[in-house]
């Protein structure tokens, strides 16, 4: 979660999906699932309104626990600084272990 | 196996379909997620760090093929095709959608299984022996012990809001299989002379941040008294247990800040107390109650078989006979270990078609029963030694016949990163890494029994603290590091691993594993286990040696 020293960082606004319990991520099309057309604030710009947002989707029931995440953007690819939401942004690669063995 | 009466399957259908409403309250927006969030955690369902996680008990790790059935059913229809198996003997979804968990629960229902005090400050899954019952070395089946704490302890009104969670082992063997010492009170049974019941009770083991080896409380507590005393041991922790500071909350704690003596003062002041009020009556019948479950646990007899030697050869269905069978307790049975941890593989994980699969081959080899143990592994419990060989070809087939059990690569992990949102740092790559390397190393430098176990975070569920070698993932500075811990183990001589010194990254950790293994073998004295080297030697040898490249 995107604390103070994070805040000089661009950052999303993401949360779970209440249904689903998708990670979903906020842009200009809703609530969806890529991180790449979530809505960027730039760094070190005020995040209330949009902090705010996602509160009210929250009391909308949308989501559950909406925050801000810090990201950065390398050759066009948008990751998290913090390593919790680096693992949450790309999914457990684990996954692609269970693929490979239920194919087996 | 014990069987739910009437009550027990009308109460979790009636558990399920209240859940089904306040998940409909909740999808409808009547219920705000600050008012649901306790609701959803009494029924076991987590929000984890990429969706929502279902933790279904499984009592003492024991199942029936047809709950197995269903474990696998609800993997593929309401999960990505795969459940993992927990250090608590349980099994979590890592991938439902809320709308499909009532339709979960009801399932499970169906097969007397459910997800209640899977979570939250109450009595946790009584955990016990997986070997409980058929173990060869068993003085006393620990089953009906563990079934009378599950009917105790569920949903104990008194017991509902503890300080913290709180976590019950049992073990009836000469060796610890259920890390009872470990454990907020961990239960050893002996027989008596007539071969009832008698209890040794150890209190305030745990691991977490601030781990513990429990201590010993009482000594040959009788059947009669055996709740009682429990009830007492749990109210002075409820009124006297710190709930100003989670950290600082569970029983292992109130036990070092009061000492054992005064504790222990205060439960039998409690016991006293509740003797001569209204509780007096509480615990009447106890004996008879015992001998209903216990009746329940005599499977019908096993076909008698001839004693008969089992099959050592040279080949590699011999070495997975060394490795994974155990002696059972009926003459020409074995109690076959099935291994969760193939060379690379997530720990505990099993798919739906593998789940299936052992849920046949424990109706045709195993009495229909199988067992999880606490290090993420599945049991086959009465398997004729005659039927070992065909055994190993059906699991060959389905990639479980990784002969480890008890070795290096039979690695506990916990979810971790991957998964957890209290992690801070994977477990599984690790593991995975780690796995493969070691089952080599196994192969070739005869390493001998031990324990490798890995945590994503302080709070431990991966068994770090015990290990012989531990892991511990931390975050620094956003980069995950790993510290290491050995000599540590959950047996009858449980002891907390010693930390070494700074940690590993990632990549790091495979070499750093490999000098320990390399000082082990240099050290070691024939017929010697790495804990036995360890604790000879000293951690200092073994700290020059891990750190002497870096
Ligand atoms: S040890 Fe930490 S990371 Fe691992 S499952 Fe427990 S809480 Fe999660």
């Amino acid at each position: 979660m995107a604390k103070q020293k994070y805040q000089h960082y661009d950052r999303v606004l993401s949360a779970n999906d209440l249904r689903s319990g998708d990670v979903v991520f906020w842009g200009a099309q809703g609530w969806q699932k890529d991180v790449a057309k979530a809505a960027l604030l730039q760094g070190g710009a005020p995040a209330d309104a949009l902090l705010a947002l996602g509160e009210q989707a929250e009391t909308d029931n949308i989501v559950v626990g909406s925050y801000l995440v810090a990201v950065e953007t390398h050759a066009g690819r948008r990751s998290a600084v913090e390593l919790r939401e680096r693992v949450r942004l790309s999914g457990p690669p684990i996954l692609n272990a269970v693929d490979v063995r239920v194919a087996a | 196996m014990y069987r739910y009466n009437e009550h027990d399957s009308a109460f979790v259908q009636a558990r399920a379909a209240e859940f089904r409403d306040q998940v409909s309250r909740r999808l409808t927006g009547k219920l705000s997620e600050d008012e649901f969030r306790p609701l959803r955690l009494m029924n076991g369902l987590y929000l984890q760090l990429h969706a929502y996680m279902l933790r279904v008990a499984i009592p003492y790790g024991v199942l029936s093929a047809e709950q197995l059935r269903t474990l696998a059913l609800l993997a593929r229809r309401y999960d990505r095709g795969y459940g993992h198996f927990t250090t608590r003997q349980n099994i979590q979804y890592n991938w439902p959608k809320l709308e499909d968990v009532p339709d979960m629960l009801d399932q499970l229902a169906a097969v007397g299984m459910h997800a209640i005090q899977t979570s939250g400050n109450c009595i946790r899954n009584v955990t016990s022996d997986p070997f409980a019952g058929v173990a060869a070395d068993e003085n006393i089946d620990p089953r009906p012990t563990a079934e009378l704490l599950r009917q105790w302890s569920s949903l104990h009104p008194e017991f509902a809001y503890l300080p913290r969670k709180f976590k019950f082992a049992v073990t009836g063997a000469a060796e610890d299989r259920a890390a009872i010492k470990l454990h907020d009170i961990g239960l050893q049974v002996k027989a008596d002379p007539q071969g009832a019941p008698l209890y040794n009770i150890w209190v305030g083991g745990g691991q977490g941040r601030t781990p513990r080896v429990a201590q010993l409380i009482y000594n040959d507590v009788q059947l009669n008294d055996l709740l009682p005393t429990l009830d007492s041991m749990l109210r002075v922790y409820n009124l006297e247990g710190r709930r100003d500071n989670k950290y600082k909350a569970r029983i292992k704690i109130l036990i070092a800040e009061k000492g054992l003596d005064e504790y222990r003062a205060a439960v039998d002041a409690d016991r006293a107390a509740a003797q001569s009020g209204a509780a007096a009556e509480d615990f009447v019948g106890i004996e008879a109650l015992y001998d209903r479950i216990a009746a329940q646990f005599i499977t019908a007899p096993l076909p008698v078989r001839d004693d008969r030697p089992l099959p050592f050869g040279d080949d590699a269905f011999s070495d997975w006979v060394r490795t994974n069978i155990a002696a059972h307790k009926a003459a020409g049975y074995a109690i076959v270990s099935i291994s969760l941890k193939p060379p690379g593989g997530v720990p505990g994980d099993a798919t739906d078609q593998q789940m299936e699969h052992i849920a046949d081959l424990a109706e045709r080899y195993s009495a229909g029963e199988v067992r999880v143990t606490h290090r993420q592994n599945l049991v086959l419990p009465h398997v004729a030694i005659d039927d070992l060989r065909s055994l190993y070809a059906a699991l060959v087939e389905i990639g479980f016949e990784t002969p480890n059990i008890g070795q290096a690569s039979d690695i506990i992990a916990c979810p971790g990163l991957d998964y957890c949102s209290l992690a801070t740092a994977r477990s599984i790559p690790v593991a995975q890494v780690l796995s493969q390397r070691l089952r080599a190393r196994e192969a070739q430098d005869a390493l001998g029994p031990m324990s490798l176990n890995i945590s994503g975070c302080i709070n431990a569920c991966g068994h770090h603290h015990v290990a012989n070698i531990g892991i511990l993932g931390l975050n620094r500075a956003e980069k995950e590091n790993y510290q290491i811990t050995l000599g540590g183990r959950s047996d009858a001589q449980a002891v907390i691993g010693d930390v070494m010194g700074p940690g590993f990254t990632q990549d790091e950790v495979p070499a750093a594993i490999d000098r320990v293994l390399d000082c082990y073998l240099q050290q070691r004295k024939a017929g010697e286990r790495f804990a036995d080297t360890y604790q000879r030697v000293g951690k200092a040898v073994f700290k020059g040696a891990l750190y002497v490249e870096s």
